[in-house]
């Protein structure tokens, strides 16, 4: 967990602008006024770069996505666009790691075995749906973004989008079952500012 | 009756009381507990195996680290550290109608209790596994009669080695022929398959000329024998040989000297199979009965659809003792849909045909065209793990184009299945306890 977690942070500091005014957005996520977890907040904006606009000479950022007791972790997992996802097998069996979606060219990364790693690169936006073709109940979502700037929400509700230059912002909530939702923000130079969300299902 | 009765509601309200009360590692059979996974980790809906549990097996169950250590008892020989054992029970309402010609017959439904088996497996060591399955007793589904067996259905031991690329496995016992579906521990309908069950004697309707029907050859049946076997995981290409006495699972019918083989080409999780069985005399007194099975077998294997299907032509030289040879022709197409992770939908169509059998002229008097067929649907829903609810309905008809008879059956059930060990004893048995840190 705690790779997973440092290479995240490395992602989105790879592709943030690095800025002595940045801000933080956070908040509190519910959905049907009950906490919520396994779902992504993210900003698109004025203040947020486009990927083309990341330097050539930056490295891929590298996410690792494991499986272990039959479960993907994180079984959410948001990521900028051209991130190389690492997926490896920390189970005592074989996996199979394949996804239907269109956006991720419906990638099949084969059967194999405990210890074993593969990679795919995602560089189409959206959301990928990943699938274990062994076992049924292995799902997870990998969230390909355009920018920088988002979170996973964590257990409790909360979330939490650092280093965020000052701009106009559009805060969007994204779950594999919820609707959509969004909220203008005007975020200053620096300090941060609270968004709690009200998701509906 | 009503002992009857009140005896399998006895035995299911154990059951459920034991899986209910059982804890988490006591209460999944024997070797979910051993190695410390949930059932679905090798298995689809249990019994039926997934490509992961296809590989245990094709590691001659071996491969996974032990959970509950085994107990080294010399040399490479250990003995599982835990009793291996799980008792595997199914039970519910069957339902049965069968209508002879234009006469509706009646319904009738009853409480069965279809099987109680008990489990047992695991490992022997780095090279040696056994495995047991004793179906303790079963109850007819037509009849409601109970027997208690005094074999096991299934008991074997398996020795496994590894040379180059190769998965190798020789087992010497009682087990199930290498068909390209189990056609009964691995099972996940209710419903047999009707060419696995089927032979001459059962086609033709008549006696066998020597012994009973139930001395002929039977793919449904376990059989007493020695198999060789071997899977290149990296090219998907396995074979299985073997002999087999003919025993269909009984040990007063074992002078048969029987082959098999089955080749396999597997492209990532699917596969395509041949089945070939041959027995030069089928009851083994040196008189003409020779028979035959050989067809292809297909699965394919997703985790949402997965398909299954084998075609089978038989043959027996001498089935009325008239030296009038029969062949006969059958298979099923059978698809599993996940509708979710907990809920399955099944769907078969089972199929078998002789055609015009007339054995008058060599001075029998049997003459006979028939034509079976049975669709089998139904729904199987995974309440917890290791119990499931299946609820099945079969309906089909048998042709006699001779005689131009023809029956009609319907088939249902609504079953609870789950297999559990509730008598795991503490202490030095359980679960590893994590070694102290310095």
């Amino acid at each position: 967990m705690i790779r997973i977690a440092r290479a995240a942070m490395v992602g989105v500091l790879l592709f943030g602008v690095s800025s002595a005014h940045a801000a933080t957005v956070e908040g509190v996520v519910t959905v049907g006024g009950r906490l919520a977890a396994h779902a992504v907040v993210y900003l698109e904006g004025s203040g947020a770069p486009p990927h083309a606009a990341a330097p050539s000479a930056t490295p891929a950022a590298r996410v690792v996505m494991d499986q272990k007791n039959l479960a993907f972790i994180p079984r959410v997992l948001p990521v900028a666009r051209g991130t190389i996802v690492e997926f490896t097998n920390s189970d005592d069996v074989q996996h199979n790691v394949f996804s239907p979606s269109p956006i991720s060219g419906k990638f099949n990364l084969g059967t194999y075995g405990p210890g074993a790693t593969h990679t795919v690169t995602l560089d189409q936006p959206g959301d990928v749906r990943v699938l274990c073709n062994i076992h049924m109940e292995m799902e997870a979502h990998i969230l390909v973004l355009d920018g920088p700037y988002f979170a996973t929400v964590a257990q409790d509700g909360s979330y939490q989008v650092a280093d965020v230059p000052a701009g106009a912002y559009t805060v969007k909530i994204w779950h594999e079952r919820w609707l959509a939702f969004t909220q203008a923000v005007d975020l200053p130079a620096n300090g941060s500012l609270t968004v709690n969300i009200a998701a509906r299902q | 009756m009503r002992m009857h009765r009140c005896f399998i509601w006895v035995a299911l309200s154990w059951g459920a009381l034991c899986t209910l009360w059982s804890t988490p590692a006591a209460a999944i059979p024997v070797f979910a507990r051993v190695y410390d996974k949930p059932c679905g980790a090798c298995h689809t809906v249990f019994p039926q195996l997934n490509p992961e549990g296809e590989n245990f097996r094709a590691h001659g169950f071996h491969g996974l680290p032990a959970a509950i250590k085994p107990l080294r008892a010399g040399g490479l020989f250990d003995v599982p550290g835990t009793l291996p054992l799980a008792l595997y029970v199914a039970g519910g309402e069957d339902l049965s109608k069968v209508d002879v010609a234009a006469q509706h017959g009646a319904t009738r439904t009853h409480l069965n209790l279809d099987f109680l088996r008990l489990l047992a497996g695991g490992e022997l060591g780095q090279h040696l596994a056994f495995l047991l399955d004793y179906e303790l007793i079963e109850t007819e589904s037509e009849t409601g009669d109970i027997t208690i067996n005094n074999l096991p259905y299934q008991a074997y031991v398996t020795a496994h080695a590894e040379p180059g690329a190769w998965l190798g496995n020789l087992r010497v016992g009682w087990y199930e022929l290498p068909l390209g579906v189990s056609p009964q521990i691995h099972r996940l309908s209710a419903r047999p398959y009707l060419i696995y069950g089927s032979n001459a004697c059962t086609l033709l309707g008549v006696a066998a000329p020597r012994g009973a029907c139930a001395d002929m050859p039977t793919l449904t049946e376990t059989q007493i024998g020695m198999e060789l076997s071997a899977l290149q995981p990296e090219r998907g290409f396995g074979w299985n040989v073997g002999f087999t006495n003919g025993s269909n699972n009984r040990l007063d019918n074992t002078a048969s000297r029987d082959f098999y083989a089955h080749v396999s080409q597997s492209l990532g999780s699917d596969r395509l199979g041949l089945f070939l069985f041959y027995s030069p005399d089928i009851v083994g007194d040196g008189v003409e009965d020779r028979a035959l099975r050989i067809g292809p077998d297909v699965d394919v294997y997703s985790r949402q659809l997965h398909l299954l299907g084998q075609l089978l032509a038989a043959y027996e030289s001498n089935p009325t003792g008239h030296l009038q040879p029969l062949w006969y022709y059958g298979g099923f197409f059978e698809a599993n849909y996940r509708l979710t992770a907990t809920l399955l939908s099944l769907l078969r169509v089972d199929y078998a045909w002789t055609p015009r059998f007339d054995d008058r002229m060599h001075g029998g008097d049997t003459h006979v065209r028939r034509r079976l067929w049975e669709v089998t649907g139904g729904w199987q829903w995974l309440a917890l793990q290791h119990v499931k609810m299946v609820a099945e309905l079969t309906y089909g008809e048998s042709h006699e184009a001779v005689s131009d008879s023809n029956v009609k059956t319907w088939a249902g059930t609504l079953r609870l299945v789950t297999a559990f060990w509730p008598f795991t004893p503490l202490g030095p048995y359980g679960p590893e306890q994590p070694e102290a840190t310095p």
